[in-house]
């Protein structure tokens, strides 16, 4: 049978060619899946990417800054600019879909704007118009920053309302500080493209700054993103939250009585610091403070935190440090009995007097101290090495750095005490000759609260990274600088300046009170030398003396109605007030040691 | 056709042969499979296959149409819940303001508040009563006799302190003034206009 043998052979040779066709077909398809694929694959990519595809970053949120207690210091809030693409700008009619015979102006559309903004319309127009003179063809311009959530919304219906595609809302996170000044010395602020000052700067890179992410999107023939098509490439870490150890309510109060006695006596600044006895800051509080939401309100000159940068010779307030070092090496006690003239004129260069005349006086150690006599210190420190001296400075932490603000100052001791000229060797007891900082001070006096102990000052608690973890900054060690004796010793004797200075708005009846008041010369004009008339006047103390919680510093500087410091001892005894009030501190239970500030033969 | 036809008539060429011959010459003939005869494929068939292709193309349109709602709803549910946060975040906003101290001072001072009586302590070992602290000698109010903030907060100055609800706002006919862009004339600005 010859047909079917012809016919069974056609088609195997069909199905044969069918199959090669197909293969072939097959693999046509399978080499140019490669090609695309793996070998052209990243440069086909980076065309469409390029074409419809476009990248973002992804914001993450800068990390607040809370006190203590968790109220925010520094937030992020989210914000929006208001953008416009001037070359679109155009009458709306009936071709973007109005009603026929509807006409919604340039004009109009402006004036809806600047109602929901609050700006003058003309003032966009011509923003505009400025825009297009300058590029017929301006693709972008910012017609105003800072639209608030509300706002937002407002921007958003009115864009449901109108076919306005060439007005868009760009989110543009901002800062906000809701307690204004309330440490706006410590926390800093923020300029348009980074931390300008303060905690926002030193704190940004290892707390607070965001770790930005990414992402892409396609985009339609009009630049706008479709809708569905944006993928993540890049998660975004929001920044961490710092936390102080600084109590915002404490640290009000400060700032508001630093603000009303520098009202009060006309002075140039003051400072009020409080810390507590391990060393972390309660307050910080100077005046006048930068208010971060309106930084240009404040001079540049009072944007740091003075307590860290400024420096002045601490005057009588520094006799404590010599008393100390004294008492623990053993060449004082408080009874040590000395005759004391107003003024110490040996043969020689030197001359020391006291702030008033006097007849001599026989006066002990203790007395010495409340009567704040600079020759009295002199002659109780004939015996002591100067460099000795310098080594109990150094413990208390003078010439270093407290806490690494930004800008603070560290003013380095000097580096052979006994080489020093014999006038600055005798003037170094009572606070002249040396330059320290506020917070050095307050450095020095905690170690004398923690009994004879130095802790670092501590500004910052915490930071809490996003994903939870918890970095504490790290402490240095806890070192003895005096005995708990020596310490115990010199509080039972500041505790007498305080009920026996004469100042009757010293003392708080029913509460211990360790201080010791200063009247520090100021050098305003190099080479005038000490002004004649103008001081800082200080007290820096610790309560409640029979068991350590507080140091209190305050400081005015340059006062005009009261150049003593009777102008600092009613703002150390308000300080010191509010504190027993915000903390509820019960009244002391015993009694200051009688330590006698006169002797007679 | 004629190996099928030979096939169908073998049995009746002999009729008459013995059953034994018969099965070994059955035994010798392998039966050819029937080929099966091609019909014409039934309306039935076609409606069945055409239904189900169909079932299938509105299967995967309802399928996709779920998802797509699905999307819709999402998207609008994500943009509400955008929304609600930002309105959230606008009223955190205020409150953080509100709860700022001098909000807290000036209002307790606005109700004639003062700084008071420190705590009294009772001393449960003698059953004695001990006051606090004595008064402050600074009693000045927050606010300064020229009307700001000791401590200022330009959160509380720029706005008004008080509690302020987002309010819609009713879009106001502009009062008319000097160059105003009156709707009649107004004109979308054009390259130097």
């Amino acid at each position: 049978m010859p047909t079917n043998e012809r016919s069974r052979r056609m088609t195997r040779v069909r199905s044969i060619l069918t199959g090669i066709v197909v293969v072939a077909l097959v693999g046509a398809c399978v080499v140019r899946l490669v090609d695309i694929q793996l070998v052209r694959a990243e440069a086909l990519n980076a065309e469409a990417s390029g074409r419809v595809g476009a990248t973002a970053p992804i914001h993450g949120t800068r990390g607040d800054i809370v006190d203590a207690n968790g109220t925010v210091l520094a937030g992020t809030v989210d914000r929006w600019d208001l953008t416009i693409s001037p070359q679109f700008v155009h009458d709306l009619t009936e071709r973007d879909g109005l009603e026929a015979g509807e006409v919604v102006t340039g004009g109009e559309i402006f004036e809806r704007l600047a109602a929901i903004t609050g700006e003058d319309p003309l003032v966009y127009q011509a923003a505009v118009d400025a825009a297009l003179l300058a590029n017929p063809e301006s693709d972008y311009l910012v017609l105003d920053t800072g639209l608030d959530g509300t706002q937002y919304q407002q921007m958003r219906d009115l864009q449901q309302e109108l076919p306005i595609g060439f007005v868009t809302l760009r989110s543009n996170p901002q800062r906000v500080y809701p307690a204004g000044a309330v440490a706006g010395n410590l926390v800093g602020f923020m300029g348009t493209d980074g931390p300008l000052a303060g905690l926002e700067m030193t704190q940004d890179q290892s707390c607070l700054a965001p770790e930005p992410g990414e992402q892409t999107f396609e985009r339609g023939a009009d630049g706008t993103p479709i809708p569905g098509s944006t993928v993540v490439t890049e998660q975004s870490a929001d920044g961490g939250t710092l936390q102080l150890t600084i109590d915002a309510d404490v640290q009000f109060q400060a700032q508001q009585l630093a603000e009303q006695y520098r009202q009060q006596y006309q002075a140039q600044s003051a400072n009020v610091i409080v810390a507590r006895t391990d060393g972390s800051l309660v307050a910080v509080a100077q005046t006048p403070t930068v208010d971060p939401n309106d930084p240009a309100a404040t001079a540049a000159s009072d944007y740091g935190s003075f307590a860290f940068t400024q420096g002045l010779e601490p005057g009588s307030i520094f006799k404590t440090m010599a008393m100390a070092a004294m008492l623990d090496l053993g060449l004082v006690d408080p009874g040590t009995e000395r005759t004391v003239p107003w003024r110490y004129d040996p043969d020689g260069p030197v001359r020391v007097s006291d702030a008033h005349s006097h007849p001599d006086m026989q006066w002990t150690a203790t007395g010495i101290l409340v009567n704040s006599s600079n020759v009295g210190m002199v002659d109780l420190a004939q015996g002591m090495s100067r460099d000795d001296y310098f080594d109990y400075l150094a413990g208390f932490g003078f010439g270093a750095e407290t806490v690494g603000f930004p800008g603070e100052s560290t003013f380095p001791l000097a580096s052979d005490p006994s080489g020093l000229d014999a006038q600055t060797q005798l003037n170094v007891l009572f606070g002249q000759g040396i330059q320290v900082t506020p917070m050095q001070m307050v450095g020095a006096y905690q170690t004398i609260a923690n009994g004879g102990v130095h802790s670092d000052l501590q500004l910052v608690d915490s930071c809490t990274l996003a994903d939870g973890t918890v970095v504490s900054p790290e402490q240095g060690d806890d070192t003895r600088v005096i005995g708990e004796d020596t310490a115990d010793t010199l509080l039972g004797m500041m505790e007498h300046v305080v009920t026996d200075y004469g100042a009757v708005q010293f003392p708080i009846p029913g509460y211990r009170v360790a201080a010791k008041t200063g009247t520090a010369e100021v050098v305003l004009d190099p080479s005038v030398g000490y002004d004649p008339v103008q001081r800082i006047v200080t007290t820096a103390g610790v309560f409640p003396a029979d068991d350590p919680q507080f140091v209190v510093y305050v400081q005015l500087d340059l006062p005009q109605t009261e150049r003593t410091s009777a102008a600092a001892i009613p703002l150390f005894h308000d300080m010191v007030s509010l504190l027993i009030r915000e903390y509820d501190i019960p009244p002391s239970t015993s009694q200051a040691p009688d330590l006698p500030l006169e002797w007679n033969d | 056709m004629s190996a099928l036809e030979s096939l169908h008539t073998l049995p009746e060429r002999a009729p008459g042969r013995s059953p034994e011959r018969e099965s070994e010459r059955r035994r010798r003939l392998v039966a050819l499979p029937r080929p099966t005869v091609r019909r014409a494929p039934s309306v039935v068939h076609g409606v069945v296959a055409l239904a189900g292709l169909g079932a299938i193309i509105l299967g995967q349109l309802g399928l996709s149409m779920a998802l797509g709602e699905g999307a819709y709803e999402i998207a609008g549910l994500e943009a509400s819940s955008a929304q609600l946060s930002r309105e959230q975040q606008t009223l955190q906003e205020q409150l953080d303001t509100l709860e700022s101290p001098q909000q807290v001072a000036t209002a307790a001072e606005s109700l004639g508040m003062v700084q008071g009586q420190a705590s009294q302590f009772l001393q449960l070992s003698s059953g004695a009563v001990l006051g606090g602290p004595d008064a402050l000698h600074m009693q000045q109010p927050s606010i300064a006799t020229n009307g700001n903030l000791l401590v200022g907060n330009e959160l509380l100055q720029s706005s008004t302190p008080a509690p302020q609800a987002p309010v819609v706002q009713e879009p106001v006919e502009p009062e008319p003034y000097p160059g105003m862009l009156l709707p009649a004339e107004g004109v979308a600005p054009g390259v130097g206009g």
